[in-house]
């Protein structure tokens, strides 16, 4: 087929990951043999059960929750942080904890969309700004919450710059005015120091797709006593939290790959920052680059957002994927949209200079020669696009 | 106009069978094709239209089955600022807008055309029933259809040399049977598709329902007249009522009726008989004029298959007068009028008045 290249290099590991082998190994009895409902009393059910806890009993001491009872298995890291903002806020409403969220302005839409949802049942909803460096300041917090501030949603890491954000005083400022704080860890899960009990957090919530697992799976932490409206209602699943047959091939294969991850991090972590320093410093060779968020904060090991002044984004993503080199702009649901990143506008960038942003991401899989490969084609491409470009010439034709 | 050797081109594919058979012809002729649909809405995408992501999906479909890459590209924003929002002010200005003429102008043969130019497309490609002719200098003009019954040179006359340059009409030498047995014959899962409606993005035609919802201040209530300027009915609004229109006027007249007027800033609509639609001269602005003397004779069409009426017509400060032979039915204000010298279109604009 024509959509085969010479070449393939992925480079946009943000955005999904290959399900690791490892990972297939320990689902795939699940889909077939060990098939049962593990709600079945019977044999076949009693060992889909056993996994089910397992992988629960995993995943808890991975993450270090208090319980696994904390943990509930989800459809999808969306499925959490949805559950989680409109479970949170409205339980504490009804509990009297008032009716005022904060969320930061640079969350996934997957927070953001359940934000302003509640903006319509008479909560009210504020968009809090990360500064210039990608990282949401507890000072910026401080000034914002209110005794009547239900609840605090900032993500763990972010996903298009890949700044870790300080979870644990954000979580420290939110209980001082008695407010829950949920985080979505989705980005950071296996590749930052994760301890739910030390970072204090109420809720978190997990994917699968992005620490080599597969897609469709999540897990919601939900720290006891954090008052929860149900989301998903049915047979009563989950200890009543997320009804709906287990799926118990995915949460085997997220617990293993969450192990996997932490297994491998400390010679993983330091071999992807390597390669994503080797790509920082590879595009801002180019004149008119610049490193998206602050280099000295900290920041996921394998993501890196630069802005290429002068192209658009489009045209570099469509002339690299005609070489096979997959990267992105914006994050992955919303680069189909020529709309600035939220992310980055929220940052302080202007529209014109977002729109020629590079998201690129390394992984397991990423060798040398794919950075190679990605900084041997680039360039040329952003000399031509520039060329080519009419907003090159209005944005440095005056100067030049 | 015809390509030697192999060129990259991009084709606008609206998941439709004539932008479907335009990819596979440029397949088989050995280009290197990559077929692009626009996203032109955003939101919840109410419209099952030709450019709707259902449309995309078609579209994708059709690539696969060829085998060449797709892409789909977002085009909301400078939609909505080009197409959707004049549209809504020209019909609150009771005028009647063609917004595909628009969009070709605007959309397809600018913005898209300087975006898939970034990737290196020497050509972009269209499903539109129209030819590009070169005169003895080489110079191209766009021509009409092969098809007389589909034709769709009236949408497109606002391309410049320029633009014709760098497009390409695959199906426009063929006629639309041609195509759709060709579209059979390839497999092309578009094959069957029903036609493109009216105006993609207005959801069952309705066009007043949409342009209240963006401009509700255009609706002022109002008095139908006669021709003597009695009052013979009540509208609630202009907007989306036509020179030309006879029904859902809800007047109770002796004779059919037609509205002969529209009038926003006095938010009225005249009526009269069929015979007083009739008009021979009218002016036209926002031209396109490719002509080379002072007044040109041409045959002169105000709508989309409409009858072309032998005429004069002066381009002068950027208007256009044209004087037909013998009077057109009827002329909507905001359509285009398009000026033809056989199959040739010599230039054209948009229609204000006439008489």
């Amino acid at each position: 087929m024509s959509d085969v290249t010479p070449r393939s290099v992925y480079l946009d590991y943000a955005a999904t990951t290959p399900v690791d082998p490892r990972v297939v190994e320990v689902m795939l009895p699940f889909l077939t043999e060990r098939f049962g409902n593990p709600n079945s009393l019977y044999a076949l059910g009693r060992d889909g059960y056993r996994a089910l806890e397992a992988a629960r009993e995993s995943f808890a001491a991975n993450i270090g929750a208090a319980n696994p009872a904390e943990v509930i298995f989800t459809g999808a890291g969306t499925e959490g942080d949805n559950a989680a903002v409109l479970g949170i806020a409205r339980a504490g409403r009804a509990r009297g904890k008032g009716d005022h969220v904060i969320v930061s302005s640079f969350e996934h839409h997957a927070i953001l969309e359940p934000a302003h949802h509640l903006a319509t049942e008479g909560f009210e909803v504020t968009e809090l700004r990360p500064r210039e460096d990608g990282i949401v300041h507890a000072d910026d917090l401080r000034a914002v919450l209110r005794e009547s501030t239900v609840l605090v949603s900032v993500m763990h890491a972010n996903n298009e710059l890949g700044t870790v954000q300080p979870i644990k005083e954000l979580a420290a400022a939110t209980h001082q005015v008695g407010g829950y704080f949920h985080t979505d860890a989705i980005q950071a899960l296996g590749k930052v120091e994760w301890d739910a009990v030390d970072n204090g957090v109420d809720a978190a919530s997990f994917s699968a797709h992005k620490i080599y697992g597969p897609k469709g799976v999540g897990a919601l932490y939900l720290k006891r006593g954090t008052p929860f409206d149900v989301f998903m209602t049915g047979g009563g699943q989950e200890s009543k939290k997320r009804s709906g047959t287990q799926n118990v091939a995915g949460a085997t294969a997220i617990a293993k790959a969450l192990d996997l991850m932490l297994a491998e991090r400390a010679t993983e972590g330091p071999r992807l920052e390597a390669l994503r320093d080797r790509v920082i410093d590879g595009v801002l060779k180019m004149p008119h680059t610049a490193l998206n968020g602050g280099r000295d904060v900290p920041r996921l090991p394998g993501t890196a957002n630069l802005s290429i002044n002068g192209v658009e984004g489009e045209a570099m993503l469509l002339r690299l994927d005609n070489l096979g080199i997959a990267v992105s702009t914006g994050s992955a649901c919303s680069s189909g949209s020529l709309e600035p990143s939220h992310v980055l506008l929220s940052i302080g960038l202007k529209p014109e200079i977002a729109h020629g942003s590079l998201r690129v991401t390394v992984g397991r899989y990423t060798s040398d020669s794919d950075v190679d490969y990605l900084l041997e084609k680039l360039p040329p491409i952003v000399d031509l696009l520039r060329a080519m470009s009419p907003v090159y010439a209005k944005m440095f034709g005056a100067s030049a | 106009m015809t390509v030697t050797g192999k060129a990259r081109v991009f084709v606008a594919m609206s998941g439709g069978v004539d932008s479907s058979v335009a990819a596979a012809l440029l397949v088989r002729d050995g280009h290197d094709v990559t077929g692009v649909t626009m996203r032109l809405l955003s939101g919840d995408d109410p419209v099952d239209g030709c450019c709707s992501l259902d449309g995309a999906r078609s579209a994708k479909r059709v690539c696969d089955a060829i085998g060449i890459p797709h892409y789909t590209l977002e085009f909301a924003e400078v939609f909505e600022r080009e197409v959707i929002g004049p549209y809504c002010d020209e019909y609150a200005d009771g005028r009647t807008p063609n917004p595909c003429i628009v969009c070709n102008d605007r959309v397809k043969f600018s913005e898209l055309m300087r975006r898939v130019a970034l990737q290196g497309a020497e050509f972009l490609a269209t499903g539109h029933y129209a030819r590009i002719v070169r005169d003895d200098a080489g110079v191209p003009w766009l021509a009409r259809g092969a098809d007389p019954a589909k034709d769709q040179s009236y949408f497109l006359y606002r391309m410049t040399q320029e633009q014709l340059e760098h497009t390409l009409f695959p199906v426009g030498g063929l006629t639309k049977a041609e195509v759709r047995a060709m579209a059979v014959s390839l497999r092309l899962p578009s094959a069957t598709r029903a036609e493109s409606q009216e105006t993609c993005f207005v959801p069952d035609d309705d066009v007043r329902t949409f342009v209240r919802r963006r401009r509700p201040d255009a609706f002022t209530p109002g008095a139908i007249l006669d021709a003597e300027g009695a009052v013979v009915g009540s509208h609630d609004g202009v907007p989306g009522l036509t020179v030309g229109q006879r029904r859902g006027l809800g007047v109770s007249a002796g004779e059919r009726v037609f509205v002969t007027a529209v009038d926003a800033s006095a938010s009225t609509v005249t009526v009269g008989e069929r015979g007083s639609l009739a008009a021979a001269r009218l002016t036209a602005d926002d031209v396109i004029w490719r002509g080379a003397g002072p007044t040109e004779q041409v045959t002169a069409c105000v709508r989309y298959r409409g009858t072309g009426h032998g005429a004069t017509a002066r381009p002068a400060d950027g208007r256009l007068e044209v004087s037909a032979e013998t009077a057109f039915d009827s002329v909507a204000p905001g359509q285009a009028v398009v000026c033809y010298q056989g199959e040739r279109v010599i230039g054209g604009g948009v229609i204000r008045e006439a008489s």
